[in-house]
């Protein structure tokens, strides 16, 4: 449709500003335009009529609104100060302002008089711009942004009320008198919420018809904000209208000067306000309404915005109005949900409890986290200082670049022009809806709305960077505490400062200082420019201290522990500039001795003077380790590291978020980073829309928080060129074979025949798949008989194994096996044998220890292995010793003394057990302890022999170390437990049988632990997710049928964290199914059961495959 | 086969500290092979005479005793015709904690001390039981003749 083509008389266009609004209105409306702010609105432009989007001034018009004859003084009043605009004019008249006003000196030539006749003001008109294109010294009154077509029904009937082309009024009415009888049983507020009617009226005033419903919803609230005017064409009406006849229009809508006015952030800045104070304020909702409004208009306009925050762009708009949708829902449901975090006391916790927010779900976190990490790989990098003592890796080197951009407040380029993220830039049309040129306004293309707040600016919204610091958020193990370090050197107070320092005067009075008078508080600390403070966990305080001297070259770093008797020092005095030169570059201190402090001013009326502790100081730089600590804000530790001053504020912290967005609150505010640092705004933008569902919102705010001040890495980030950022320490797997002794081969040996000839037979009858459950389970006890045989005689009922169940019920035909029986019998015969080695003397014990240095008289080994002694004391390697009597055996020789050919007795042969490993057992004395023990006593199996044998070796050469042996059958591990015992090794256990409480006691112990510790872990139970990486030594004591089920055992030790390098191994018994077992592995390196991919039947069919590969 | 450490260090050991009248120098082309030379025990038969031995070390040594054969003719009731030496060290008193110095010295010390009581050469011990010093003097004209050094 064309709407050029109307050629209405000027006359008609015009504007009528509701005399039925509030007195008030008209008061403030007067308020503001009488006293525009400063910034680009100059007075003389006001009464231009170069400003084509105001209807102008003139007399007919007036007098025909106002329905009376003005006399021509009052006409030249409103004249003057109507600004050429006759709505104001109306307004001056029917308010009576008018009468406070005077007649101005006569005009200057650069005031034009009022428009006098029709054409001038049809020339002032958008439709006709009086300079085609024009242009504004600055923004005018209003100024167009675009139409769109809406609907409206008719309140009347009649004909030819309205046809296509003819202007009609666009106006408010708030509450309308004569229904009064309805609406005065409403409560107000209901009223108004109601109350969206937007009517439109010919050009006499007189009521055509309404706006629909879904339109007049937000025209409304555009209207009653000021935020836009809106004109109407009708574009289609029916010639005979009746009542409730739809009419088409369109609306032309022009944002009004004062829009871009008055508002700032000052409308959540309310930064006391109670976090509990849920209740949406009027407000709040005048804001939503707003937002709303803003986006739905810009939805009919189809205005997009040239330039956003990238990531949130698109979705942004439909955002806004869900999350008004759920503040809407959320109004109803609150009474519940509040009055249970009202219960909440609000006093100052001192610990973690009673925080409020809602916790993170592990993958929002994650998203979250995936987000901040978008680490730019070419940042540049920056060498340390010549006093830094240690070399950065190349990602804490970029690191180091930009902590010390922050500091210094070096803005990348790119970041001087970044937009603040919460804003949208929108360019003001060039052409009108006839497609005519607008006029514009030189150097400002474009206008900037911020959607969450509703705010509308002229001006760049340039994203503030007042926060000289930043959170240091990389994962735990990339090396915090030397970045930090390195920037302790790198970036150093300008010492031509430090000269300049008067003495320092003593601090003066702090009136309030558990109140948040924050920004007056540090004017009032002394500086201590050359101090970097450094509060830390009271355990990490030691260790703070001996990193930054090891970071440091000899006397360029002093530090200083401010904790216990030390916390006697002056700082005050210290550190004052005055003091430069003997002042400490360092002081670290606990979280506990910041908040004593604070809790010492606090009670003497917050004197920051009165420690003349860490309060009286204003230091260079503060850094909290472990920022976490203060993750709940009410915390009152949280609010003394709050109060500490410094020009420079960092955070180090591995999570940032533990588990709610208000725990990254709690160290935005600790940093000071405006807005963000100010509850109500922080709830508004980021906790309200996260408690109303709408996450990816708040985490898109989260993120453009996050992002310029938090540098986050981790360990399983890749470079470019697609290294690790840390590479992993080697892992070394190494096999290591078992040989069985003859009682547990017999033991193997029997049950290998007897699972062959079950499978053989039923491979015969063909009834593998039926028998599946008892071959398996003869395959189990095979497997567990290359363990220990006495698992086997425990039925395998303990074993936490898949099968376990199947053992049970197929063991049963076993356990009543004679032979079995003998041959387990005859095992434990050997085994359950006590060593009466005490029986020998300390003199033969120290000989035998003493003869141990010498070479062994068999194989010429010096020393000798595993030394072992006959019944006659005569040492050689065990290995020797045992070929020896066997190849007499062999020649059915009686075995004899190789030494002094006395008959051996195969029971007289000791093991010399040398403790000279074992550190921990204190006894004083020359040379290490040595007992003998009868071999093949209390070693029980083969397996367990070794792996005691392999943990001794450890123990000497690493007396610290940790290990963690995997086992599937946790009666394997209970067997394992007294060889341990014996051994007097530490160990710890985790298996599928415990709690989660008692996993993570464990778990902590092993951390904890401090010298020689063993894990004892069910591969069920740690094969995924446990992070052990203080272990170094992993032991696999059986095999799995999948390699990869193991390999994600050992990754458990073997992974990002690893500092050493990792010895795996892997014990198989030799010759027997476990090392066929392995080849399967091999076969099928990722075997796809192991991955859940295929069913249980297939799983079977592969498996009576893997059995046949087993017993062949 | 790498060559056992035993071996090795018993090799070793011969060159760096030699016993006195007796060397036993492995081949190059096979190192459990030694070449051997015994000088005869002063104020015995055999003295001034230089015994060529061969001794061999087989495979599973030190379980089985090294096997050595006198080169050098010899009339000694211990030894027969072909070197072969009758002493129970090399035979059932065998130990693995006996050495290649240990026997060398047990040979000598045998040359020194003849057992016709024990004898491998039954003709030897004969005329050694019958008339020693027609025996010894056998053995003197033996020495000179096929030891002692032109």
């Amino acid at each position: 449709m064309d709407f050029a083509d109307s050629d209405e008389p000027p006359s008609k266009r015009r504007r009528f500003f509701s005399g039925a609004q509030p007195q008030e209105e008209h008061a403030t409306q007067y308020a503001n335009l009488s006293s525009p702010p400063p910034n680009d609105f100059p007075k003389t432009a006001a009464t231009s009529d170069m400003n084509p989007a105001v209807i102008a001034f003139d007399q007919p018009t007036f007098e025909s609104f106002v329905g009376e004859t003005v006399s021509p003084d009052i006409i030249t009043i409103l004249k003057e100060h109507c600004g050429d605009n006759i709505e104001r004019a109306i307004n001056l008249y029917l308010d009576g302002t008018w009468r406070t006003l005077k007649r101005k000196a006569p005009p200057t030539t650069t005031m034009r008089p009022g428009p006098k006749s029709p054409t001038q003001s049809n020339r002032a008109s958008p439709k006709v711009p009086h300079q085609a294109p024009g242009t504004f010294h600055s923004m005018p009154e209003s100024r167009y942004i675009g139409a769109f077509g809406a609907e409206g029904w008719a309140t009347r009937s009649g004909a030819g009320l309205v046809k296509h082309g003819d202007i009609v009024m666009i106006e408010r009415h708030k509450i309308q008198p004569p229904k009064t009888k309805v609406q005065s049983k409403l409560t107000a507020a209901t009223a108004r919420r109601n109350d969206v009617i937007v009517r439109f009226s010919d050009r006499t005033g007189r009521e055509i018809g309404r706006l629909a419903k879904e339109t007049a919803d937000w025209v409304s609230t555009l209207i009653d904000q000021k935020i836009c005017k809106f004109e109407g064409i009708c574009v289609y009406a029916p010639d005979r209208l009746r009542t409730n006849d739809t009419v088409y229009l369109q609306l032309r809508c022009s944002l009004l000067r004062s829009c871009f006015l008055g508002r700032g952030f000052q409308v959540a800045d309310n930064r006391d306000a109670s976090p509990f104070d849920q209740g949406e304020s009027t407000e709040e909702k005048s804001l939503r309404l707003r937002q709303v409004a803003l986006v739905r208009l810009f939805q009919e306009i189809n205005l997009v915005p040239t330039r956003a925050n990238s990531a949130a762009a698109k979705h942004r708009r439909q955002e806004l109005l869900q999350a008004a949708e759920m503040e809407d829902k959320k109004e109803k449901e609150k009474p519940t949900t509040r009055s249970e975090s009202q219960d909440n006391p609000s006093s100052s916790p001192n610990s973690d409890e009673n925080e409020d927010g809602q916790e993170l779900e592990q993958d929002q976190l994650d998203a979250l986290y995936k987000k901040a990490q978008s680490f730019d790989f070419n940042t540049p990098e920056a060498e340390p200082a010549d006093t830094f003592a240690m070399t950065l890796r190349p990602y804490q080197k970029q690191s180091l670049y930009w902590m010390m951009a922050k500091e210094k407040d070096q803005q990348n380029k790119e970041h001087e022009e970044s937009m603040h993220p919460l804003w949208e830039e929108y360019t003001w049309p060039l052409k009108d809806y006839d497609d005519k040129d607008l006029p514009q306004v030189p150097d400002q293309p474009a206008f900037y709305i911020n959607p969450y707040s509703g705010d509308l600016s002229l001006e760049f919204p340039r994203q503030e960077q007042h926060c000289l610091g930043g959170i240091l958020a990389d994962e735990m193990g990339l090396g915090k505490t030397i970045q930090m370090l390195s920037l302790i050197h790198s970036h150093r107070s300008d010492v031509a400062v430090k000269a300049r320092q008067s003495p320092p005067h003593p601090v003066g009075f702090v009136n309030k200082l558990p109140r948040l008078s924050v920004i007056n508080g540090a004017s009032i600390a002394a500086n201590a420019p050359c101090t970097t403070l450094v509060v830390a966990p009271m355990s990490l305080l030691a260790q703070w201290q001996s990193e930054a001297e090891k970071a440091s070259k000899e006397g360029t770093l002093k530090s200083m522990v401010y904790y216990g008797a030390e916390k006697n020092a002056d700082l005050l005095t210290l550190c004052s500039e005055a003091n430069a030169e003997n002042a400490p570059d360092l002081i670290i201190t606990s979280y506990g001795v910041v908040l004593s402090e604070f809790t010492q001013i606090a009670s003497k009326g917050g004197d920051r003077a009165t420690t003349r502790g860490l309060f009286s100081l204003n230091f260079f730089r503060v850094i909290l380790d472990e920022a976490h600590n203060i993750k709940n804000r009410q915390a009152k530790t949280s609010r003394a590291c709050y109060e500490i001053t410094a020009e420079h504020r960092w955070a180090l912290t591995g999570t940032p978020i533990v588990n709610k967005l208000e725990d990254l609150f709690s160290l935005v505010r600790f940093l000071r980073v405006e807005p963000w640092n100010n509850f109500s705004f922080w709830r508004t933008f980021i906790t309200v829309p996260f408690e109303s569902k709408d996450f990816v919102r708040a985490l898109d705010v989260v993120q453009t928080v996050l992002e310029p001040l938090v540098m986050r890495r981790t360990k399983d980030m890749k470079t470019p060129d697609g290294l690790p950022l840390v590479p992993l320490p080697p892992k070394h797997v190494e096999i290591v074979d078992i040989e069985l002794s003859k009682a547990e081969r017999d033991v193997y040996e029997y049950v290998f025949t007897r699972a062959k000839r079950t499978f053989n037979a039923n491979v015969e009858a063909g009834t593998v798949m039926k028998a599946f459950t008892s071959i398996f389970a003869q395959i189990l006890r095979l497997r567990q008989s290359c363990c220990h045989p006495v698992l086997v005689r425990h039925l395998s009922a303990n074993a936490d194994d898949e099968e376990a169940a199947a053992a049970a019920d197929a063991a049963a035909g076993l356990a009543d096996d004679m032979d079995l029986q003998a041959l387990i019998e005859r095992f434990t015969a050997t085994t359950d044998d006590a060593a009466d080695s005490n029986a020998f003397g300390a003199h033969v014990l120290n000989q035998i220890r003493d003869e141990a240095s010498n070479e062994c008289p068999i194989c010429a080994e010096e020393p000798i292995i595993d030394q072992t002694v006959t019944g006659c004391w005569h040492s050689a390697c065990k290995k020797c010793l045992l070929d020896y009597i066997q190849y007499q055996t062999d020649k059915n020789e009686l075995p004899k003394c190789f030494q002094c050919r006395e008959p051996i007795n195969n029971r007289d042969l000791f093991e010399v057990v040398r403790h000279d490993d074992d550190l921990d057992d204190g006894r004083p004395g020359d040379g290490p302890r040595v007992t003998l023990q009868r071999l093949g006593v209390n070693n029980s199996s083969a397996k367990i022999v070794t792996l005691i044998k392999k943990l001794r070796e450890l123990r000497k050469g690493h007396p610290t170390i940790k290990s963690v042996v995997f086992s599937q059958f946790t009666s394997f591990l209970s067997l394992i437990e007294p060889a341990l015992t014996q051994a007097n090794m530490h160990f710890v256990r985790l298996d599928g049988s415990m709690s989660q409480k008692a996993r993570a006691a464990v778990l902590e112990e092993f951390k904890e632990s401090k010298r020689f510790t063993v894990l004892l872990l069910s591969l069920k139970a740690g094969g995924v997710g446990l992070n052990l990486t203080m272990a170094k030594r992993v032991f696999m004591m059986d095999p799995w049928w999948s390699f990869a089920i193991e390999a994600q055992a050992i990754d458990r030790v073997h992974r990002m964290g690893q500092e050493d390098e990792v010895k795996i191994y892997r014990f198989i018994v030799k010759g027997s199914v476990e090392e066929r077992m392995l080849k399967i592995q091999e076969r099928k390196k990722l075997i796809a059961s192991s991955l859940g991919m295929v069913s249980d039947e297939e799983k079977r069919v592969q498996r009576i495959e893997d059995i046949r590969e087993l017993l062949s | 086969m790498a060559l056992p450490k035993r071996i090795q260090k018993e090799t070793e050991r011969l060159m760096a500290e030699p016993v006195p009248g007796i060397s036993a120098i492995p081949h190059e082309d096979n190192l459990r092979y030694f070449d051997v030379e015994i000088h005869g025990p002063s104020s015995s038969p055999y003295e001034g005479g230089v015994f060529k031995l061969e001794l061999f070390l087989p495979d599973d040594y030190p379980m089985t005793p090294p096997k050595i054969r006198f080169l050098t003719k010899i009339f000694h009731p211990n030894v027969d015709k072909l070197g072969r030496i009758c002493l129970d060290v090399l035979k059932n008193n065998w130990s693995p904690a006996l050495q290649i110095r240990t026997i060398l010295l047990s040979i000598q010390a045998l040359l020194g001390a003849p057992n016709p009581d024990d004898p491998l050469a039954a003709d030897v011990a004969k005329s050694w039981k019958e008339d020693e010093k027609a025996a010894i003097a056998t053995a003197k004209q033996w020495t000179q003749q096929y030891a002692v050094p032109k």
